[in-house]
């Protein structure tokens, strides 16, 4: 008879594939309780079915491996169907490593993000529908861009939009009803009247030599009431006389205009960058065709980069990202310590946005210094921020050493190690594996707890072995556990869940007796002596499960 | 001839569960003090030592008496036979073990915080129990290694597929031990309080026992197969 080659490969994705379908009829019923939005519910069923199989895969490598060995006609007793599984089990071990160390955390994040999507819409639509009940429209408009932002095409929002939109119309007829100015109801009498009253009062002020209040109120008058020959020559006479009595208005506001812009030169050239550039915005504002004043602007604005940034760029780079609390410690070679701590802190290309942060430099010339708002660009912090559009409005750093002053300080560290701590002081299930890999030396020399990083590179490391010693267990008992004659292929798979689900919960135990393992390292060894203590304990474990699987199957490996 | 295989079964199965009980015992008490140390630090190893060592028994002679299942399911052909050689060596090491504590190691200390929260009642309960009057001595190790070896029927579910009762044998271990923590619980004081009977937490325990194992060994009459008594296939 000849011999059938144990189907290891075929048996696991079977079972893989099975576990996608459970996994997804198990998110298909729970969707109704989950919140998630009718847009998402296929990929959010996706993400769990996936999601599934991860959290199911260690028993199911298990199961496979013990079905295709219960099924084998091998008689070359556990080597030669250890030999069988091995290959295939090595090429499973690099899959599931890799599903597990590049996949699995993207599915995670993307089922994450359906699932707070989802929740906001939700939370944005109560929020609607309460402030259209208390007749706040503007909050219930502001909350229904959000939910427009998820899904525009869900019935809910659609129905409370139109309401809401209704609404608004309404309000602003109404509004527009309330403010509309009365229908004038005045006669050629009010008018004369009243043109009369401010052509006395021009007279007036005439004799009074108040010539500019004489030519206004002559305006006046003459506006109201335009029919009198009078009062149009009191207006050409007052604009005579203003005219002869000095230089031109415009002369004099071209004067003026001329002073401050020599003034804001005075002060780009001194290097006075923020008043040179609060002088040119006031002076754009007036002229904003001034060749020289869009120059000298512009050029200001330059200078003033030098010794501050702009409150613009930091709310851009928060409305993007925010990383939450933030703190870095370096160690020089000179014994001194540099600490970076901030309320929050965000990372845009061109630079890390720090908000409420404190430095503080230890040494023979100690610097502590605060302010709420600073910039890092390359290892240059910047500690004063201006609005660029209220140029009068500036956070200043504060000093609270004696040594130390300035807008600006050097830091040992850059941009660059920045963005590093903030990754590796998250959570260590969120570190991308070739950060985890490589960043744990600089989380050390930042100040950072290495342990938690090593217990979760450990717990990456340990996939590959733990596919290898899982085949290895179930080709054992799968070979000792034979039955008389071999189960049909439907029997196979009908019962396979529950040995999966079987399985579960003592593989769970083994894996906290891992996690103990790798924490007790972490905790006793040095971080050079970590990585190979825990690959060797890895292949120990591996050939104790070689020799405890040759024994459950009752042969020794020969 | 019969009588000198019976006894080179008997032997097998009390060397096999000796071997396991052992080892079992020192691997949950490395991993026990191991947390231990890492939690509050070296010092711990030689303040705990003693009282994991003796509050894993219990666990230590449930997964011994489950792994033996297998060697009587293959070694004994009659039920009666095999639930005899297990429920006496599991009553047996129960007791050793709690006269043991009771003897030796009554100085172990009792601070089981290190100890899993979930296996935390059973050795409470085994601590307490060990150094107990005789009568609820017995009564509590007894009835606790009596309903371990009667779950001896969840390894013989079926013919046609011994794999199952592989896969089976651990989960019931755990769930053994749960069901036991269970039982050790006021939940379970509750329900004879209900049915106006007040009795010390000690008994109520042990009748909950009882009333399990008569259970398990009612399913084996019912619906499990009869063990083999031969040698292993393949």
């Amino acid at each position: 008879m000849a011999e059938h080659k144990p189907a290891y490969m075929a048996v696991a994705i079977g079972l893989f594939a099975m576990a996608f379908v459970i996994g997804f009829l198990i998110a298909l019923a729970s969707i109704g309780h989950s919140g998630v939005l009718f847009r998402f519910a296929v990929s959010w069923e996706t993400m769990n079915a996936a999601l599934a199989i991860a959290g199911w895969a260690p028993a199911i490598l298990l199961v496979a491996s013990a079905l295709a060995m219960e099924s084998s006609e091998a008689h070359d007793g556990f080597t030669g169907a250890a030999a069988q599984v091995l290959a295939p089990a090595l090429i499973l071990a690099a899959v599931v490593s890799i599903f597990y160390l590049l996949v699995v955390p993207g599915l995670t994040e993307r089922k994450a993000r359906y699932e707070s999507q989802s929740q906001l819409f939700v939370d944005s639509l109560r929020g609607a529908e309460d402030a259209l009940q208390t007749g706040t429209l503007e909050v219930a408009a502001r909350n229904l861009l959000a939910c427009a932002a998820i899904d525009r095409l869900d019935e809910r929002y659609v129905e409370l939009n139109e309401k809401v939109q209704k609404s608004l119309v309404e309000a602003r007829a109404a509004k527009a009803d309330r403010e509309a100015p009365p229908e004038p109801q005045r006669t050629e009498e009010d008018d004369w009247a009243e043109a009369n009253r401010f052509y006395l009062e021009a007279l007036k002020a005439r004799a009074d030599g108040r010539l500019f209040d004489a030519h206004y109120l002559a305006k006046r008058s003459a506006a109201i009431y335009s029919k009198r020959p009078e009062v149009r020559r009191l207006v050409n006479e007052t604009w005579s006389d203003l005219q002869r009595l000095g230089p031109s208005a415009e002369q004099k506001g071209e004067a003026a205009l001329y002073k401050r812009k020599l003034e804001g030169y005075t002060r780009f050239q001194e290097g006075d960058y923020l008043e040179a550039y609060r002088i040119y915005s006031e002076l754009a504002a007036e002229a904003s065709g001034d060749v020289d004043i869009a120059t000298y602007l512009k050029r200001s604005a330059e200078g003033l980069l030098t010794i501050a940034f702009f409150t613009e760029e930091d709310m851009r780079a928060f409305s993007r990202t925010d990383g939450g609390p933030f703190k870095i410690t370096l160690t020089s070679p000179d014994g001194s310590i540099s600490t970076l701590a901030a309320s929050r802190m965000a990372i845009a290309e061109e630079a890390v946005y720090f908000r409420n942060v404190i430095y503080s430099r230890s040494g023979a010339e100690p610097v502590r210094v605060r302010a709420p708002f600073a910039r890092l660009h390359g290892d240059t912090m910047l500690l004063r921020a201006v609005d660029r559009d209220h140029p009068d409005m500036v956070w200043e750093p504060t000093y609270e050493t004696a040594s130390g002053s300035g807008f600006a300080v050097r830091l040992p560290f850059n941009q660059e190690d920045v963005a590093r701590v903030h990754w590796l002081s998250g959570a260590p299930s969120d570190i991308p594996i070739t950060l985890l890999a490589t960043g744990i030396a600089d989380a050390g020399r930042f100040g950072l707890e290495t342990r938690p990083l090593l217990i979760e590179l450990a717990g990456r490391m340990a996939y590959p072995f733990a596919a290898l010693m899982l085949a290895l267990l179930g080709a054992g008992l799968g070979i000792r556990f034979k039955p008389v004659a071999p189960p049909s292929t439907r029997a196979k798979y009908l019962t396979a869940p529950i040995l999966v689900a079987l399985a579960m919960a003592p593989l769970q135990m083994i894996a906290d007796v891992g996690r103990l393992a790798a924490r007790a390292m972490a905790t006793w060894l040095s971080p050079a002596l970590f990585l190979p203590a825990w690959v060797g304990f890895l292949a120990a474990c591996v050939v104790i499960s070689l020799f405890v699987s040759a024994r459950i199957a009752g042969r020794s490996v020969r | 001839m019969v009588q000198f295989c019976q006894m080179k079964s008997l032997l097998a199965v009390v060397f096999r569960f000796l071997i396991i009980f052992i080892v079992v015992d020192l691997c949950l008490t490395l991993a026990w003090t191991t947390s231990a140390a890492l939690d509050h630090g070296l010092d711990a190893i030689r303040l705990v030592l003693g009282m994991v060592l003796a509050s894993a028994m219990p666990a230590s002679i449930t997964a011994a008496i489950f792994i033996c299942f297998f060697l009587v399911n293959r070694l004994f052909s009659s039920r009666l036979a095999g639930y005899a050689v297990l429920m006496i060596l599991s009553v047996a090491a129960a007791a050793g073990a709690g006269l043991l504590v009771r003897f030796v190691c009554v100085d172990c200390g009792s601070d089981l915080s290190t100890l899993p929260s979930l296996y935390m009642p059973i050795a409470q309960w085994f601590m307490r129990i060990s150094v107990a009057p005789w009568t609820d001595f017995a009564i509590g190790l007894g009835t606790f290694a009596v309903m371990n070896a009667a779950c001896w029927s969840l390894t013989r579910l079926s013919r046609n597929r011994p794999l199952f009762g592989a896969f089976v044998a651990p989960s019931a271990a755990l769930a053994a031990l749960y069901l036991f923590s269970m039982y050790l619980s006021g939940p379970a004081d509750a329900v004879f309080k209900l049915a106006g009977l007040d009795l010390p937490r000690t008994m109520t325990t042990a009748a909950l026992a009882a009333c399990t194992t008569l259970g398990l060994v009612l399913f084996d009459a019912l619906f499990a197969m009869k063990p083999t008594g031969v040698p292993r296939h393949g």
